[in-house]
């Protein structure tokens, strides 16, 4: 976070009262009291919290007949103007507690897992737990919300091979929820 | 007049039947900038319907000179659809009639019989290279059937063409397809 603190005249407030009607009428309530002669000086801050930003996900579609499909990944920009650092939760739509999970009506569920890295290539590998969120992670662009067109991270899934295997033929879902935030 | 040895050897194909399914909506939704950011992905699974067939086993006739009792081996099939299709082609087959062959030109007839259980169960003649009518009985859960079988093929000499024939080894190999029905 950063903390940004001004300090101006009166008169330099009430030529400001335009964008900033709610600390202007509190500096008018203060200066009533103690008289507009007295040309007191205010603080007005702002605490800008960090920005983030998740994007470039795309959908997870595996296909197959016997054995469970290879794992796949995705690269994704991860934007935090909190020093690149930030924390993912990963909530799955059908998952229970902890888990995440694919269903088809009343089939299934075919598990999955979900792994996060921390860099586009190589990086840290963090298994995530539906609903929880990660230890502070890093290497978030720190300036640019669409990372410059590139990745900071990618996202893993892979299905359970045992629970592939014996599903029944159906086409199995799950909605995941990714949400990045400052530490 | 010496005592001919027959070989049918066995060659399973387990056919995994992979669909073109229909085409999966993207609905992947990307986040905003602020104090925090949510996107979303779907996460989808195409099972196709898959089968299996293993625990073959090549058959050995003891060399006989009168026709040999037929021979039956258990074997397991796998299939999460439940019900399966089996197809048998014989590589010395004429027609959809099964032939071991000597190292000439000689051949001894032989049929393809396929049971759905293990023991006992329903069965059904096989002509080399027709698929059958659907079958019922695979194991459903477990692509080794559990360590057990489901199934059972039995090759029954033909008694004309094997009395017919001149003494020598004959084989043939036998490859099996199952598949999704």
């Amino acid at each position: 976070m950063r903390r940004a603190s001004i300090m101006w005249g009166l008169s330099a407030l009430v030529a400001l009262a335009p964008v900033a009607c709610l600390v202007t009428l509190m500096v008018s309530s203060q200066a009533a009291g103690q008289g507009l002669e007295q040309g007191l000086a205010k603080s007005i801050s702002i605490v800008k919290v960090a920005q983030v930003r998740l994007s470039g996900l795309r959908d997870f579609i595996f296909q197959g007949a016997g054995e469970a499909p290879a794992p796949q990944e995705a690269v994704v920009c991860v934007h935090s103007t909190d020093a690149g650092r930030y924390v993912i939760t990963a909530t799955s739509h059908h998952g229970g507690s902890g888990s995440f999970s694919l269903r088809a009506g009343q089939a299934g569920p075919i598990d999955y897992e979900v792994t996060w890295y921390d860099r586009a290539i190589g990086g840290q590998a963090l298994a995530l737990r539906s609903g929880l969120a990660s230890p502070s992670l890093s290497g978030a662009d720190r300036d640019d919300p669409t990372c410059k067109g590139t990745g900071t991270a990618r996202l893993r899934i892979a299905l359970n091979e045992g629970d592939f295997m014996q599903a029944a033929p159906a086409l199995y879902a799950d909605t995941l929820i990714l949400t990045v935030a400052p530490p | 007049m010496s005592k001919p040895s027959i070989t049918p050897r066995l060659l399973a194909v387990a056919a995994f039947v992979v669909g073109i399914g229909a085409p999966l909506a993207i609905a992947a939704t990307q986040g905003n900038v602020g104090s925090t950011s949510t996107g979303t992905v779907d996460v989808k699974a195409d099972k196709q319907p898959a089968v299996r067939i293993s625990g073959l086993n090549d058959i050995q006739f003891a060399a006989s000179a009168v026709t040999p009792a037929p021979q039956s081996d258990p074997v397991c099939v796998f299939s999460n659809p439940g019900q399966y299709l089996v197809r048998a082609s014989g590589a010395n087959a004429n027609g959809a009639t099964f032939r071991l062959k000597d190292g000439g030109a000689n051949y001894i007839a032989y049929g393809v019989r396929w049971h759905n259980a293990a023991t006992g169960g329903s069965s059904v003649d096989l002509s080399s290279g027709v698929t059958s009518a659907g079958v019922s009985g695979a194991d459903q859960a477990s692509v080794s059937c559990g360590g057990n079988n489901t199934a059972r093929i039995e090759i029954i000499l033909d008694d004309t063409t094997y009395i017919a024939a001149p003494a020598g080894s004959y084989s043939d190999t036998l490859t099996l397809l199952v598949s999704p029905p």
